[in-house]
């Protein structure tokens, strides 16, 4: 029996980033006053301390901050594609997602390398991605 | 730079037992940190019935752990299983005593996850929301954190490897030690990859044991057994802003603050620490150990390490004498505060730091902490 990749563990607040995701949107809330844009997400802002915030669909766009490569198995699931990159991707508005950067060898992979949204979709699951985003390297 | 602090010097810690490391499936946590605390209440002398304060941890139950030592208590709480806990308990301990809601502190930690199988990364377990992705484990949020620090300040695994080394070489000192072999410079570029930058000998060891402190005031600490190791100082700083991820300050200004209070609290220079013990969960912690406390400038930790600052001999600060959680036992700082006090009371034979005086311990996670003991 084949075991499925671990699937997020879906709470209250992540409810509409998750659906969001099957429509191909990446979203986030983003404070009303202070525009602050934050993942991953929950009940209230944390700059103005209420409930003044709102969903906001993201460009997709961001840079790798930081990569791994991991080599230990740790899931069944994921031993065909050991050894796999794992990013923390600042995205454009500020907040921080993690995620694995597709379409390049982990030997390509760099800090500060532009990035932008690609979708994989898995058992009732559309997870996003992250590309190298080879048009606008030239301009960084 | 004297101030005063109220509770500069007014705790002590008169007693410690630790049991052996390694894998003992016949026994389990509440056994490990009992024989532990029996061995800490004989070499100090202090009587069971004069315990009157509990603090446990990682053993779940502090009222079944109460009842099979017969305590006697006024205070009694259970802390977090989680290696950060242990100087916080430390703390609760200081405050208690203080402000006169216990007397005698008994904190006892007991740890059978090597053979209940406890695993650091995978289904399940409290990774987070990054599962989907497959990034799970501690040392996975370490190695992203190096990564940038990499990329940041251009250190490398060259700086992460003298870590593995010195402290293995200690722990060969260290009687009981988990692990007994050298570690060779091939023998580190040899291992394997764990979570890339991170190999092999970057990680902790997992494995049984116990340890138990007995902590009173300075007052009731004169006439016991052992010499008395004075809790001079201690600070702690918390920060949780984005710490559903790898921090991407490396805890620096949470230790920067903690630096700021814990020596001038403590009324003692970093120059004058003899020694250090560093939560080693992984190699990067000890670099951003010593970079947040002003062992060395930012981004200077790799080549501060390389010069042998840590090492027994000849090292500035010998640090981790016992080998610590990379090679001598993962008892998630307990271990290190024990091995603290008897650093103090120069009981520590081949590993002794000579003329020891101060011994400072350092945890770095979004809860950081630092204590200064004194003999």
């Amino acid at each position: 029996m084949t075991e499925y990749k671990p699937e997020p563990r879906i709470d209250l607040w992540n409810k509409e980033f998750w659906e969001a995701c099957k429509e191909h949107k990446l979203t986030a809330q983003r404070c009303n006053q202070t525009g602050r844009v934050w993942l991953p997400p929950s009940p209230m802002s944390p700059e103005t301390h209420d409930n003044s915030w709102h969903w906001i669909e993201l460009s997709g766009r961001g840079v790798v901050w930081s990569f791994v490569i991991m080599h230990q198995k740790y899931f069944e699931s994921f031993s065909e594609d050991i050894p796999y990159n794992v990013a923390q991707i600042k995205l454009e508005e500020g907040a921080m997602i993690i995620s694995n950067i597709v379409g390049v060898g982990n030997e390509d992979i760099e800090i500060g390398m532009p990035v932008h949204v690609s979708w994989e979709t898995r058992e009732n699951l559309t997870i996003p991605m992250f590309s190298p985003d080879t048009s606008s390297r030239e301009s960084l | 730079m004297m101030s005063d602090w109220s509770l500069r010097d007014k705790n002590c810690i008169v007693g410690v037992g630790t049991t052996e490391w390694g894998v003992f499936p016949e026994t389990d946590c509440y056994e490990m940190g009992l024989r532990a605390l029996q061995t800490a209440v004989s070499e100090c002398g202090i009587k069971w019935s004069e315990i009157d304060g509990l603090i446990v941890n990682r053993i779940p139950s502090y009222e079944r752990l109460a009842e099979m030592a017969n305590l006697n208590l006024r205070y009694c709480i259970t802390t977090p299983g989680e290696g950060r806990y242990a100087g916080i308990s430390l703390m609760l301990a200081c405050q208690a005593i203080a402000s006169g809601d216990a007397e005698v502190v008994a904190l006892v930690y007991g740890n059978d996850g090597k053979s209940a199988g406890v695993k650091y990364g995978g289904a399940t377990g409290p990774w987070g929301p990054w599962l989907p992705w497959g990034f799970t484990s501690p040392g996975a949020i370490h190695a992203m954190m190096f990564k940038r620090h990499m990329y940041e300040f251009g250190t490398s695994s060259e700086d992460l490897a003298p870590i593995a080394m010195t402290f293995r070489d200690h722990a060969l000192r260290c009687p009981g030690a988990v692990m007994n072999k050298p570690i060779t410079s091939e023998d580190y570029w040899n291992s394997r990859f764990i979570c890339e930058p991170l190999r092999l000998y970057d990680y902790c060891l997992i494995n049984d044991g116990g340890v138990a402190l007995i902590v009173t005031s300075a007052e009731r600490a004169r006439d016991l057994i052992k010499p008395p190791t004075y809790i001079s100082g201690y600070a702690r700083s918390d920060n949780f802003d984005g710490s559903a991820f790898p921090k991407t300050d490396y805890w620096y200004p949470i230790l920067q603050e903690v630096a700021g209070k814990v020596y001038q609290r403590a009324n003692i220079d970093q120059d004058a620490v003899s020694g250090l013990m560093i939560y080693d969960n992984f190699t990067p912690t000890v670099l951003f150990s010593l970079e947040g406390l002003g062992f060395c400038k930012q981004g200077e930790g790799g080549e501060f390490i390389r010069e042998g600052n840590l090492a027994l001999d000849g090292g500035r600060w010998p640090t981790n004498t016992t080998g610590g959680h990379l090679s001598e036992s993962y008892m998630q700082g307990w271990g290190l505060l024990a091995e603290a006090v008897r650093q103090c009371r120069r009981e520590c034979g081949d590993r002794q730091i000579s003329d020891c005086e101060v011994v400072q311990y350092v945890c770095a996670t979004n809860l950081s902490v630092s204590f200064l003991f004194r003999r």
